[in-house]
């Protein structure tokens, strides 16, 4: 799950927590792991992500996972074994960080008239995929 | 009449009567009243022309009627013709105008006003007091503390900023009409319509001019000095119709009075999704009143808008954008149009993993998903082609009503889009939110959909060259130097604020210089 890194007890908690909850909401739950699901797990709830996903990848007119994949990398200057190594929270900052390079360059799609990041709605993508 | 023992109804004096004044101020709105107020008690004899009496008649109303020939427009209903003038149903909203608006923007045309926000300051000082808008404060983070509101946090440098908005709905005409009766050198006239202003045999100067009543009489009114504060339509209109003497009306031989007519454009279509929603936010969406120990019921509320430096690198006119609250409603009624996914998923995927969870097991509630619509209020770019003429319609009482032709250009369009551009960008930029972006791609469709604030600007601008301007840096106008003009048909541009703090400063300054002018030549 990722949740971010705090003291042992709350760790513990967040770990029957987040399984609860994920049943609840939906959020990606704990899968094997590879380079894709650990990003579409940083995408927000399976709801809501699949939801943008969706409507994204209908704008773009296809699903093509691993073109998807390589966008991403790109953008974030991670390849797949920097996806695999680094911790959820490392991960989710550098993600932050596209994020915003992405509003500085315009690197921007709109998704029915919502302005978000490429590197956003492509995760969004992703995580309707894996 | 009425409780003002010393007001005289126009609609008694006895035709062909001439009145004599010192100064003659025609309109008695929140100008008028202003500059009235300031020569109270003093030397010279005031007469206040009012067309109106103390309250709404319709008959009176009627006598400004526009006729509306460009874009639509409310004409009717955007003025009020009674004593106080349009304050008596206004908002009361004020800000003063950044500094940035009064130097030159190549970008936006013929924009520059030949005085600085350093002239103007004292004044916007004075005329808070008149307005009762308490401190003059407007730096945001002084304006709310203290206070439970809070700021949005767009700062890291960005273009977006935090303006403050004061509001105090001052009825000048029930505020001050008892200042007005009181001073014995102030003789105000109701239900009085100017209608021409004339000159002499010889010299520019202005003689007197006509007023008439709707009981049919009419009477002449002789003045050393003449201040017009009719409203930023009428100044023009009455100048244009005052054409028995130049065929191109009073004080028109630059050809601009009317043109350059200005408006705020507002155009409402976004939805603003934070990713911290704060109930503090409030603060953006109404207004909140001020704990404020200098003035009584001073409100306040808070816009978007873009730093000095941003502007200049944009070259976007000024604007504010307005926050209102989200309402799933309206927006389905205006959009009537299927999401796949709504701002509560948008929200969710701006969420940093974990902190949902992490609140719940600290014991908090998930933040408030909070969304608002914005709108933005756009300084429209000066155009001479927009402009106040003289309809071939008459009114009562024989005056050609005024012919509103209102036009925005594809250039005023770009100013639109790239207002919503910048925060749509800026919002994902500071990670505040996300914005959603439901402006039509189709030129026609953004300008049918953008309407005016009811302010009526530049009629009658003010400039150094006569060639390109009706009045001069003392607001005295090129062509008539006994003639002043008072209003927001003054402004060469409009920045984002709305009109009165500003019209009103201008007349607490052109009263000072008539003060200074009338001790030095009599
Ligand atoms: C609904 C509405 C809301 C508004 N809200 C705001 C706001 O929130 N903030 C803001 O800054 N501005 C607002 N305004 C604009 C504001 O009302 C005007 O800027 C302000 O009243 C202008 O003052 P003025 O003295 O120039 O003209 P006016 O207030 O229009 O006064 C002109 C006076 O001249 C008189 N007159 C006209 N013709 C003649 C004639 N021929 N002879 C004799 N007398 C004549 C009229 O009867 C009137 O009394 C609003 C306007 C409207 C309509």
């Amino acid at each position: 799950m990722t949740a971010k890194r705090k003291g042992p007890t709350r760790r513990a908690a967040l770990g029957w927590l987040a399984a609860g909850a994920s049943l609840l909401t939906g959020r990606v739950a704990a899968a094997p792991a590879s380079p894709e699901r650990r990003l579409a797990r940083l995408a927000g709830s399976r709801r809501a992500a699949g939801r943008i996903g969706r409507a994204y990848l209908a704008d773009r007119g296809g699903a093509d996972l691993s073109a998807l994949m390589a966008e991403i990398e790109a953008r974030t200057a991670l390849s797949s074994d920097a996806v695999m190594r680094l911790s959820p929270d490392a991960l989710a900052a550098r993600l932050a960080v596209a994020k915003r390079e992405d509003f500085e360059r315009r690197d921007t799609v709109a998704v029915e008239g919502w302005v978000l990041s490429g590197t956003e709605a492509r995760l969004c993508a992703l995580a309707t995929l894996v | 009449m009425g409780p003002f023992d010393r007001f005289a109804d126009a609609r008694t004096i006895e035709t062909g009567t001439t009145i004599d004044a010192d100064v003659c101020i025609i309109g008695t709105g929140a100008a008028g009243i202003t500059i009235a107020r300031a020569l109270a008690n003093g030397p010279q004899k005031v007469v206040m022309l009012e067309t109106g009496g103390l309250n709404y008649d319709a008959a009176v109303a009627a006598l400004g009627d526009i006729d509306v020939i460009g874009r639509p427009y409310p004409g009717g209903a955007s003025r009020l013709r009674y004593l106080g003038g349009s304050t008596n149903h206004w908002g009361g909203q004020c800000a003063p105008l950044d500094p940035i608006v009064f130097g030159p923007r190549p970008w936006m045309g013929d924009a520059e006003w030949p005085v600085d926000y350093a002239d103007l300051e004292p004044y916007y000082r004075a005329a808070h007091k008149v307005i009762g808008l308490g401190e003059y404060e407007y730096e945001p983070a002084e304006v709310l503390k203290n206070t439970p509101f809070a700021v949005m946090d767009f700062t890291d440098g960005g273009p977006v900023r935090t303006s403050i908005s004061r509001y105090h709905r001052q009825r000048f005409g029930l505020a001050y009409a008892a200042d007005l009766n009181a001073a014995p050198n102030v003789f105000v006239y109701l239900y009085a319509t100017v209608t021409s202003f004339y000159r002499g045999d010889t010299g520019d100067a202005a003689t007197h001019v006509t007023v008439a009543t709707l009981a049919g009489n009419s009477f002449t009114v002789r003045a050393t000095r003449f201040v017009l504060a009719t409203g930023g339509i009428e100044n023009a209109r009455l100048l244009l119709d005052s054409n028995g003497q130049q065929a191109a009306g009073f004080g028109n031989g630059s050809g601009l009075v009317g043109r350059y007519f200005m408006e705020h454009v507002a155009y409402a279509n976004g939805v603003v999704v934070p990713k911290n929603f704060k109930p503090g936010f409030d603060v953006y969406f109404d207004e909140q009143r001020l704990d404020d120990p200098t003035g009584d019921d001073v409100r306040i509320r808070a816009h978007l808008t873009l730093s000095p430096e941003a502007t200049r690198a944009l070259e976007v006119p000024r604007f504010r954008a307005e926050l209102r609250r989200y309402s799933e409603l309206r927006l389905a009624l205006k959009h009537v149009r299927d999401f796949n996914f709504g701002f509560g998923d948008v929200w969710d995927v701006m969420q940093e993993p974990g902190a949902i969870w992490d609140a719940l097991v600290n014991g908090e509630p998930p933040p408030d998903v909070g969304a608002f619509i914005l709108a933005n209020y756009v300084e429209q770019i000066p155009n001479p082609a927009s402009r106040i003429t003289l309809s071939s319609t008459r009114n009562a009482l024989g005056q050609h009503i005024a012919a509103m032709d209102w036009r925005l250009t594809r250039a005023d369009e770009d100013g639109i889009k790239l207002a919503h551009r910048v925060i749509a960008h800026e919002i994902g930029r500071s990670d505040f939110g996300r914005f959603r972006y439901d402006m039509l791609e189709d030129e026609d469709a953004i300008l049918d959909g953008a309407y005016g604030g009811f302010h009526h600007m530049g009629t009658t601008r003010m400039g150094t060259d006569p060639k390109a301007s009706v009045v001069d840096t003392d607001c005295r106008m090129h062509e008539a130097p006994n003639v002043y003009i008072a209003g927001s048909s003054l402004y060469p541009s409009a920045g984002w604020p709305n009109p009165t703090l500003t019209l009103v400063a201008l007349a607490a300054r052109l009263a000072d210089h008539l003060k200074e002018e009338v001790a030095r030549d009599g």
